[in-house]
C-alpha cells in the first residue's frame, strides 16, 4: 500500500517534471534556498548531504572483480547524495530483470535502475542490437530504454557504409553522443591473461584469443598438449555451441570461410576468394536514398581441401551448411543474423557458390562467414520438420561420435568423456592453413591436444606447476597472479586483447536517471583507474566508449570520465540537485543527551528501589 | 499388523509421495528465472530475439509448465527420462557416466570414516573425560567445523604441490585418458592416486561427525538401567559394552548411515568441484545452473526415490535390529 502511494507520488512528480520540461522551464527540485538551510562548500563529509533519491544497483554474482566494483559504486554514489542499495543476484535473475523488462520498469516495479555486467562486441562493431531504439526490449537488447534518433541514424549509416574511413566517422560521432548522454558508463576493458609451460612453443595470446587456432603450438615435452579451462564443452556440433569453452575445443576441428589476420582484417580462409557481382540499388528501411551494393558475391572455395573422412570439400558442402543454418525449423544458435543477410544462394561451379545479398551490410562477408560441414556426414540429419532441432541436438554428430564429428581443421576429433577431457589428434592430411599471425602453413605442432575442465583457478595453477597441464585459459582471471606466475621458473604468463568491456548501465525510464546530468555525475564517480590498478593488477585499461579498444572503430579522442567528486556534484547541480545542508543547532544534541541521562537515572533508581 | 503388511503399506504410500515431489520440483524449477536458452545465449548480441524464440519453441519451452510436466510424466511412465537439452545425451546415460565415480569416492570415504569413527567413538564414551576422549573430541570438532573447501585446497597445496605425492585434480592422468587405454594395474593405480585427496577431504568431515554421534549414543546407553543390571549380574565389562551397549548404541547410527547413503549418491558438489572429480554432485550443480530441465528432473527424482527407499529400508531394518520395535 505504502509503495503504491510512493509510486503515485513518483509518477506525479515525473509527470509534473515532464510538463514543466515540455514548456521549456528550468526545473530544479530544490527551487529556493529554504531559510533554515545554508549552502556549504563541497566537503568530503558526504554524510551531511541531503539524500535526493534512492536507486538500487544490481550486479550478478560470480565474477569477484565485478562484485567488488559494484560495491565500490554503491558507496561512491552516496557521495553525491544518491541513496543506494546494492543487490547481488544470480545471473539469470539479472537477465530476467533487464532483458525481459518490456516496459522499462524500475527496480521497485520489478525491473532495474542501475546494472553491471560485461559483454563482447566484436572486431567489426555492429552495435545496433544493443543501442538502437529500434531494438528496445523485446525486439532486441537495448536494455537501457535510451532513445536518441540522431544516434540511431548514425548506426544505420555505419552499418551501410562500406568505406571503413567513413564508417569510422559515423561511429566516432555516435560515440560522442553516447559519451555525452551516458546511457552506458563504460568502465574498463580487461586484458586477458594466459599462463603456460615456458617450454611450450608457438603460443601467441592475441592469436589464440582472436582466431582460436591451436595449430602453431609445439609441445613442451612428448607429443601432447593439455589445455585447462573452467568448464567442459557442451556439444561437439559447431552450429550448436553457446560457450567459449566449446568453441576453443571444437574450433580446432571445424574451420570457417574467413578468418582475421594480425591487422584484424577479414581474410579468406576456406574460401579462396569472394568476388562481388554487379551492383544493384537496395531500398532500405528508414533510409531515403537507395544504396548501391553488389547484388551477389561469388564465394570460391579452395580446391583440394579434404574433410577428415577423406571427402573433398566442394560447393555442395557450403550449400548444405547454409541450408542447415537458414532452416527455420532447426533454429541453430549459430545462425545469428544470416537470415537478414542472405537472399538466396546457388551453386555456379564445382567450388563456387553465388550468395545473393538481402540487405547491404558493411561487414557482409564477415556476417556470412560460416563453418563448413561435410554434406557426406551431416546430410543424414533432417533439415526441416517437427523434431528436427531435437534430432540435431541428440545426433551422434553432437554427442561426440568420432566418425561423425568431421571437419577440415588441423585436429581430428578423437574422444569426449564428459567432465573429464576432450581429446583431439593431429590431422596428418591437413591442407595447411594460411600464412598470417607469424605462422607458416603446415600441420599442427602437437600430435594430441587434450582439453581438460578444471573448475577451481587455484587448483588449475597447482596443476600447471605440477606439469599436469600445459596451458591455463584466460577465463581463470589470472590478472592478479600475473607477476607471481611469471616469477616461477617454468611458467610464462602473457596478456591478450579482449573484445569486451565492463559497464555500468542505467534504466533511462527511471525518472531520476532520465536526466543525462545525473548519469554523467554517476560516471564521474567511477574510480576507473583505481579499479584497474587495485582490483585487476593494472592489467586492463579504463575506457570511455562501448566499443572494443583494439577495434579500428574505437574513438581515441574521447577520454574516460575522470574520477572527480567535485565535478560530479556540480553536474548533479545542473540536474537541479543542490547541496544545501541543515545548519546544526547546538541545543538539540545537548538536550537529548540530558534526556537520555535523565532516563537512565530513572531506570537505575527504579532498580535500586527494587 | 505384521512386518509384511507394514512393508506393503509403505510401498503403496511411496507412489503419491514421489508424484507429489515431482510436481513440486518441476514447478519450482520452472518458477526460477531463466531457462536453458537464456542461460546459454542471452548475452550474445548477435543472436536476434526472434531466433531465440524459435529455439525456445523447439524445446517446447513456450508451453505452460504443467503441460511440459505432463509430457515429462508421460515419458517417465514409459521409462524414458528424456535427453539433456545441452549435450543431447539420454539422461540415464549421463547419470551412468558419473555414477560410479561418485559411488566409489563416497563409499571409500564413508567406509574409512566408519572404520575410524566407531572404535574411537566407543572408546571415548567408555573412557569419558579421559585424555583419549579429549583428544578425539577436539579432533572431531575440528573435522566437523572445517570448511571442506578450505581443507581440500590445503590438502592440494600440501600433498600435491609441495610433496608431489598425489595429482591435484581429475580422475585420470593424461596418459590414462580414453576408452582405448587398457584397464590394467597401472590404470587402476593411477585412478587410486587421484582418489586419495578427495577421499581424505570427505572422510575428515565424516569421521568428525560420526565419532561424535557414536560417542553421544554410547554415553546415553551406558547410563541405562539394563547396563547396570548387566554389570550387577557380574558380567565382564567387555561383554557389557560389546554385547549389550554397542548393539543399542549403534541403532541411531544405522538410521543416519542409511539416510546418508541416499545423499551420498548425490555426490559432494564442493569436493567434486575443487578436485574436478567427474561425479554426480558437480554434474547436477552445473545442470541446475544451465536449467537443463530433463537432467535436473532425472537427478532430483533419483535422489527422491533413493531417500524414500532408504527411509523404508531403515524402518524395516529396525525390526531386525531392535526387537522392541513392532508394527
Amino acid at each position: 500500500m505504502k509503495s503504491r502511494k510512493f509510486g503515485v507520488l513518483v509518477s506525479l512528480l515525473f509527470v509534473s517534471m515532464l510538463t514543466l520540461a515540455f514548456f521549456g522551464r528550468n526545473v530544479s527540485v530544490v527551487a529556493q534556498e529554504p531559510p533554515e538551510f545554508t549552502q556549504v562548500p563541497f566537503t568530503e563529509d558526504y554524510s551531511t548531504y541531503p539524500k535526493f533519491f534512492k536507486i538500487t544497483l544490481i550486479a550478478p554474482l560470480g565474477n569477484k572483480v565485478r562484485e567488488q566494483y559494484a560495491a565500490i559504486m554503491a558507496e561512491e554514489l552516496k557521495k553525491i547524495g544518491i541513496e543506494t542499495e546494492l543487490v547481488m543476484m544470480d545471473f539469470s535473475d539479472l537477465i530476467g530483470r533487464e532483458f525481459d523488462n518490456v516496459e522499462g520498469k524500475t527496480y521497485d516495479e520489478g525491473g532495474f535502475d542501475i546494472g553491471f555486467f560485461g559483454w563482447g562486441v566484436g572486431i567489426d562493431p555492429d552495435p545496433e542490437y544493443i543501442f538502437s531504439s529500434k531494438y528496445l526490449i523485446p525486439e532486441g537488447y537495448s536494455i537501457t530504454w535510451w532513445i536518441n534518433p540522431k544516434a540511431d541514424e548514425l548506426l544505420v549509416k555505419a552499418r551501410l557504409e562500406l568505406d571503413q574511413a567513413k564508417r569510422k566517422q559515423f561511429l566516432d560521432e555516435w560515440q560522442e553522443i553516447i559519451y555525452d548522454e551516458q546511457p552506458y558508463s563504460v568502465i574498463y576493458s580487461l586484458k586477458q591473461v594466459y599462463a603456460y609451460d615456458s617450454n611450450l612453443g608457438g603460443f601467441n595470446g592475441d592469436h589464440w584469443s582472436i582466431v582460436g587456432d591451436a595449430r602453431p603450438w609445439v609441445p613442451a615435452d612428448g607429443d601432447t598438449i593439455v589445455y585447462a579451462q573452467n568448464d567442459d564443452i557442451e556439444t561437439t556440433n559447431v552450429y550448436l555451441y553457446g560457450s567459449l569453452y566449446t568453441i576453443q575445443a571444437i574450433g580446432q576441428v571445424f574451420e570457417g570461410l574467413f578468418t582475421r589476420d594480425e591487422n584484424l582484417s577479414l581474410v579468406p580462409f576456406l574460401a579462396e576468394s569472394a568476388t562481388p557481382g554487379p551492383t544493384k540499388e537496395f531500398e532500405i528501411e528508414d533510409v531515403a536514398t537507395p544504396l548501391e551494393f553488389p547484388e551477389y558475391f561469388d564465394i570460391k572455395l579452395r580446391e583440394g581441401i579434404k574433410f577428415h573422412n577423406g571427402v573433398e570439400m566442394t560447393a555442395d558442402d557450403l550449400i548444405f551448411s547454409y541450408d542447415a543454418l537458414l532452416s527455420d525449423d532447426l533454429a541453430l544458435p549459430q545462425t545469428g543474423q544470416l537470415p537478414d543477410m542472405i537472399e538466396k544462394y546457388e551453386k555456379v561451379g564445382k567450388y563456387t557458390v553465388r550468395v545473393y545479398v538481402k540487405q547491404p551490410h558493411a561487414n557482409w562477408l564477415g556476417q556470412i562467414s560460416v563453418a563448413v560441414l561435410p554434406k557426406s556426414v551431416y546430410g543424414e540429419l533432417p533439415l526441416t520438420g517437427e523434431g528436427s532441432a531435437q534430432a540435431w541436438i541428440e545426433a551422434p554428430h553432437s554427442t561426440g561420435d568420432p566418425t561423425k564429428v568431421i571437419g577440415t581443421g588441423p585436429f581430428k576429433f578423437v574422444e569426449w568423456v564428459k567432465d573429464e577431457f576432450v581429446k583431439l589428434e593431429r590431422n596428418e592430411d591437413y591442407w595447411g592453413g594460411i600464412a598470417t599471425w607469424g605462422t607458416t602453413p603446415g600441420k599442427a605442432g602437437a600430435k594430441y591436444l587434450i582439453i581438460k575442465p578444471i573448475t577451481e583457478a587455484s587448483v588449475a595453477q597447482v596443476a600447471l606447476e605440477n606439469n599436469e597441464v600445459d596451458i591455463l585459459d584466460a577465463q581463470y582471471s589470472l590478472n592478479e597472479f600475473f607477476d607471481d606466475l611469471n616469477a616461477k621458473p617454468n611458467i610464462t604468463a602473457v596478456t591478450a586483447e579482449n573484445f569486451g568491456y565492463q559497464h555500468m548501465h542505467y534504466n533511462v525510464r527511471n525518472p531520476y536517471l532520465a536526466n543525462k546530468y545525473v548519469r554523467q555525475a554517476c560516471s564521474y564517480m567511477i574510480p576507473r583507474q583505481q579499479i584497474v590498478d587495485e582490483l585487476l593488477g593494472g592489467l586492463s585499461v579504463p575506457i570511455a566508449n562501448p566499443i572494443a579498444v583494439p577495434s579500428w572503430a574505437y574513438n581515441d579522442n574521447l577520454q574516460p570520465y575522470p574520477y572527480d567528486p567535485v565535478k560530479a556534484r556540480e553536474t548533479m547541480a545542473k540536474a537541479g540537485y543542490s547541496y544545501w545542508v541543515r545548519t546544526e543547532k547546538a541545543e538539540a544534541p545537548a538536550f537529548s543527551i540530558i534526556a537520555v541521562l535523565f532516563g537512565l537515572g530513572l531506570v537505575l533508581r527504579k532498580k535500586k528501589d527494587n | 499388523m505384521g512386518v509384511r503388511d507394514y512393508a506393503i503399506k509403505r510401498v503403496i504410500q511411496m507412489i503419491p509421495i514421489l508424484i507429489g515431489i515431482s510436481i513440486l520440483i518441476f514447478g519450482i524449477m520452472y518458477a526460477v528465472p531463466g531457462d536453458p536458452i537464456t542461460q546459454r545465449f542471452s548475452l550474445n548480441p548477435n543472436l536476434p530475439p526472434s531466433e531465440v524464440e524459435r529455439m525456445r519453441h523447439n524445446l517446447g519451452l513456450d508451453k505452460p509448465w504443467y503441460i511440459q510436466y505432463g509430457y515429462w510424466l508421460n515419458n517417465v511412465l514409459h521409462l524414458d527420462f528424456g535427453n539433456s537439452y545441452i549435450s543431447g545425451e539420454p539422461v540415464t546415460k549421463e547419470i551412468k557416466l558419473r555414477f560410479w565415480n561418485t559411488m566409489i569416492m563416497q563409499a571409500v570415504a564413508y567406509a574409512i570414516s566408519l572404520i575410524i569413527a566407531i572404535p574411537i567413538g566407543v572408546l571415548s564414551a567408555v573412557k569419558q573425560y579421559s585424555k583419549l576422549d579429549n583428544i578425539a573430541m577436539t579432533g572431531a570438532l575440528m573435522g566437523v567445523s572445517m570448511p571442506i573447501f578450505w581443507f581440500a585446497l590445503m590438502a592440494i597445496f600440501l600433498f600435491s604441490l609441495h610433496l608431489g605425492w598425489f595429482p591435484s585434480q581429475g580422475a585420470h592422468g593424461v596418459a590414462f585418458l580414453g576408452k582405448d587405454i587398457p584397464r590394467d594395474t597401472a590404470y587402476y593405480i593411477d585412478y587410486i592416486k587421484h582418489l586419495v585427496l578427495p577421499v581424505i577431504a570427505l572422510a575428515v568431515t565424516f569421521v568428525g561427525f560420526m565419532t561424535r554421534l557414536v560417542r553421544s549414543n554410547m554415553l546415553e546407553v551406558l547410563r541405562q538401567d539394563y547396563i547396570m543390571t548387566a554389570r550387577s549380574k557380574g558380567l565382564k565389562e567387555r561383554v557389557v559394552i560389546y554385547k549389550h551397549a554397542l548393539r543399542n548404541g549403534l541403532l541411531p547410527v544405522v538410521t543416519v548411515v542409511g539416510l546418508n547413503i541416499a545423499l551420498l549418491i548425490g555426490g559432494a558438489p564442493i569436493t567434486e568441484t575443487v578436485f574436478s572429480w567427474p561425479g554426480m554432485g558437480k554434474f547436477y550443480v552445473s545442470a541446475l545452473g544451465l536449467r537443463d530441465y530433463p537432467v535436473c528432473m532425472g537427478i532430483l527424482m533419483m535422489f527422491a526415490v533413493l531417500i524414500v527407499v532408504a527411509n523404508f529400508i531403515v524402518d524395516i531394518s529396525y525390526t531386525v535390529l531392535d526387537p522392541r520395535v513392532k508394527y
